[in-house]
């Protein structure tokens, strides 16, 4: 059932229907999670935010709060819709929120009433959140989560300065990039590639590192945001300095000091199509005495990684290793929404942001 | 060989989650029933969740002739069958299957122990998987000393004196011995040739979610485990009801009977998880401890009052779902005159401070009218002469009611005013289901029990004091039984068993749970 109450400016009756509608539908008490409020300052979503809610609101019940900008020059005021059964069987209700520019204000004070009591609330926020003024900071104190795309950033150093900032503001709520939760599966991989004294220290005093990422075209403005991220934990986790070097084309170059050398990380573009970009599409990693090279690369068409690990003399039999969180699917969606969120992550922003 | 103490850099500080280690598994029994619904489908699901170690490969062990490409595909159709996630995956199939292999043998061929060894070292340099080794006993229990002794003497089993080589574990399936002293016997048998740590006594039961949710529910929510105790329970209730018969497993019924299928091992691993005290760290050793203490202070079952305190019943001809269905006696490889229980029902009291005056009934039955397997604990009565008492009626008991199967979930019953003027009391259930809230399909046990043995984590498992206290109260019961002749059948398919279970609870003012 919809009821639709489009109402240039909305009367306290008119949102006191919406209410009203919602504590007496005539569908069964369904159960509900936790509150989602989603946020975009588009017509629509993006492709990618668009499948990880396909994937929320078909795994999980939750009450979802959907806010729009309105693009439509001519449209003043708040728009409210309400979905009792929701666009599918397991989301308990929808309500969709559309608002001009100008009346962005008024948002959170539409929402609070429409949150279900004693549940969490996730916000998911599609624009950079660290410098939206008008309905987040009256949200993110009720918040147990903020999830977020550090790509939507035009800086991304900046951004992390201002995000660790606005994560140390609110200490109850849990911040997520998904552009972190999108990288975990590498981080486990690599886990089990470098998981002995000998591969450890080689990967530790390692005499090249290539990681390949997505580049494909997008209006996202860091495609390079995972790949820093993947770099920085690895320096954090392996006591590496990291300088930038001036950028080279589109491929970004990092000198990493160790106690006894140095040597240079890349980031090379790679265009692969039906990936989100900036996943991490490969990676090369050369031993100190070259000596040895470990390749890593997703198989095509799997959600698997081959693991080549050659020198000189032979060349080890490949193995493949599972690689998770590649495209939104169920355990992505338990990452991004209910694991714990990794100090790694904390450690990591703030180096990046030079906080 | 990773050593014990080398810790990854690139692991996370105080990280709790747990990784299988590579491991070669080899699956004894490997064309049985088990393997096909249980064993492979949790495998693949394991590959599937990414789960599985990277550096794994499967080797089933069994006596009739076949091919590595034939075994593949009746475990693709096996998988296809029983797996919980439908469609199977082809490409993950195709890669994962290539780790499955077939190895032919006589469990008791030496001969093919060795040739196994020499296959599993191969195995080992193409997957390098370190020289660990999980062996899945999934065979009659009378082969367990057997191929044992075979692992042993032919190189397949490692001491554990070295902490920083390759591991060998073993599963076992139950039942563990038929009683306590076969259950001593074949303990004694086995670790001849291995320690305690190498043994996985597997009851599937501990890896169901909702088995593992009852520590989460008891040791997270301060407001139950207040009032886990005998100042407000009145009595616990474990029901394990089957409406299905024995089916075509009447050989194995008549050896066995729902004490020693049932009883013995799933639902006292119930009672312990119910009954004990928070441990005092999360690990193995500590939860076991805790069950063994809880098991070891059931007080035995006063020997002249067998008969109040055990009751034995079997099912005769009757109605399922409306369909007549022919009695125990009739069935498939059962004797005529079998007096093979289908049905216990038990009286058991705890003699500790938390639980002195609880009383523990279980009951457990095949052919009764529904399939629910449930924990319910019903809290004491309101004070006498209280407020809400005085017109005589006496209001309900509050009940929280722990579903394991089907339909998981929990329910709290409580008393609920009627609306209007003049209105009675009228109890109502505060409900969660598991399927509304968590809609996927949760992993099988199986899935979890395989990766926590390749883990390392004996924390599902049984351990063999836990076994042997079970056995301890509950053979003696066996030998009376044993020892007396019952009239049977003594219930109909689809009743709630015999009336003599229903006396075990009369005689205290109770009654079973309607479920």
């Amino acid at each position: 059932m919809t009821t639709a109450l489009t109402s240039a400016d909305p009367t306290i009756v008119s949102y006191e229907n919406v209410l009203t509608k919602l504590r007496e539908s005539q569908t069964p008490k369904r159960a509900s999670l936790f509150n989602l409020v989603i946020y975009t300052k588009h017509d629509f979503l993006s492709d990618y935010f668009q499948a990880i809610v396909q994937e929320i609101t078909t795994q999980f019940p939750c009450r979802l709060i959907y806010v729009q900008h309105s693009s439509d020059p001519n449209h003043e005021g708040v728009c409210i819709r309400l979905l009792t059964e929701g666009s599918n069987k397991v989301t308990s209700e929808e309500v969709h929120i559309k608002s001009s520019q100008s009346h962005l204000n008024r948002i959170p004070f539409l929402i609070f009433p429409l949150l279900l009591r004693d549940l969490p609330v996730y916000l998911l926020w599609e624009p950079d959140p660290s410098v939206e003024h008008d309905v987040l900071p009256l949200l993110i104190p009720y918040a147990s989560r903020l999830i977020y795309d550090a790509n939507a950033t035009d800086n991304l150093t900046q951004f992390c300065k201002r995000i660790s900032r606005l994560k140390n503001s609110h200490p109850k709520c849990e911040f997520n990039d998904i552009n972190w939760t999108l990288l975990m599966g590498w981080q486990h991989i690599l886990r089990q590639v470098f998981d002995s004294p000998t591969s450890s220290e080689q990967l530790r005093n390692n005499n090249g590192i290539e990681i390949y990422f997505n580049s494909c075209k997008s209006d996202q403005m860091h495609p390079e945001s995972q790949a820093t991220y993947l770099l920085e934990w690895l320096a954090n986790s392996l006591n590496w300095e990291i300088l930038p070097i001036p950028k080279k084309n589109d491929t970004f170059q990092f000198s990493c000091k160790t106690d006894s050398h140095s040597f240079v990380a890349q980031f090379t573009p790679k265009n692969c199509a039906n990936l989100y970009p900036g996943t991490i599409v490969g990676l090369n990693i050369m031993t100190n005495d070259s000596k040895k090279e470990y390749s890593i690369e997703p198989i095509p068409n799997q959600t698997k990684v081959a693991v080549h690990i050659s020198s000189q003399e032979t060349c080890e039999l490949p193995f493949s290793l599972p690689l998770a969180n590649l495209k939104p699917g169920f355990p992505y969606v338990k990452e991004l929404f209910f694991s714990p969120i990794s100090n790694q992550y904390e450690e990591v922003i703030k180096v990046i942001g030079n906080v | 060989m990773t050593p014990v103490s080398f810790v990854n850099p690139l692991e996370e500080e105080n990280s709790t989650s747990k990784t299988a280690a590579p491991c070669l598994m080899v699956i004894f029994g490997a064309t049985g029933d088990l393997t096909a619904r249980k064993l492979l489908p949790a495998l693949y699901n394991l590959a599937r969740e990414g789960q599985l170690p990277a550096h794994f490969a499967c080797v089933g062990f069994a006596r009739r002739d076949k091919s590595n490409e034939v075994f593949r595909t009746e475990m693709r159709d096996a998988v296809n069958k029983y797996s919980r996630i439908k469609p199977i995956d082809n490409a993950l199939w195709n890669s994962f299957s290539e780790q499955l292999y077939y190895h032919r043998s006589e469990f008791h061929e030496d001969e093919g122990y060795q040739r196994l060894r020499t296959f599993l070292n191969d195995l080992d340099l193409k997957y390098d998987t370190k020289g660990n080794r999980v062996y899945y006993l999934s065979t009659q229990p009378s082969f367990f000393p057997l191929i044992i002794e075979k692992l042993h003497k032919n190189g397949l089993i490692y001491p554990t004196s070295n902490p920083h080589g390759p591991w060998s574990r073993v599963i076992i399936e139950k039942p563990f011995g038929n009683d306590l002293g076969s259950a001593i016997g074949l303990q004694q048998e086995i670790t001849k040739f291995l320690d305690e740590s190498q043994i996985y006594r597997i009851d599937h039961y501990l890896g169901k979610e909702t088995v593992q949710n009852l520590l989460i529910l008891r040791f997270s929510n301060p407001i139950f485990e207040s009032i886990w105790n005998n100042h407000s329970i009145d009595h616990v209730q474990i029901t394990v009801s089957e409406e299905i018969g024995i089916g075509t497993r009447g050989n194995f019924w008549e050896e066995a009977g729902m004490l020693r299928d049932i009883v013995q091992n799933h639902m006292m691993q119930l009672l312990s998880i119910i009954a004990m005290e928070p441990p005092t760290s999360l690990t193995a050793h500590s939860i076991h401890d805790e069950k063994v203490k809880v098991l070891e202070s059931i007080r035995p079952i006063p020997k002249n009052n067998f008969d109040k305190y055990a009751i034995r019943g079997q099912y005769g001809p009757g109605y399922i779902n409306g369909e007549p269905v022919i009695g125990y006696r009739e069935e498939n490889n059962v004797n005529p005159k079998s007096n093979v229980e289908t049905y216990v029902a038990l009286e058991l009291e705890i003699d500790n401070w938390r639980w002195s005056g609880v009383p523990f009934f279980l009951r457990a039955g095949k052919r009764l009218p529904k399939r629910a397997t449930e924990v319910a604990i019903t809290f004491k009565s309101a004070p006498a002469g209280c407020l809400f008492q005085i017109a005589g009626k006496k209001i309900d008991q509050n009940t929280l009611v722990i579903r394991i199967q089907p339909d998981e979930g929990m329910a709290v019953k409580m008393n609920c005013k009627v609306p209007g003027i003049n209105s009675p009391i009228q109890p109502v259930k505060m409900d969660f289901h598991y399927g509304s809230y968590f809609g996927l399909s949760p992993p099988e046990a199986y899935e979890r029990l395989l990766c926590d043995c390749m883990a390392g984590d004996t924390t599902l498992f049984a351990r063999v004091d836990e076994v042997l206290a079970s056995w301890k109260l509950l053979t003696p019961v066996l030998e009376h039984w044993h020892e007396t002749v019952p009239q049977f059948p003594n219930y109909a398919s689809g009743l709630w068993g015999p009336q003599a279970a229903d006396v075990i609870l009369a005689k205290s003012n109770r009654g079973w749970r309607l479920l």
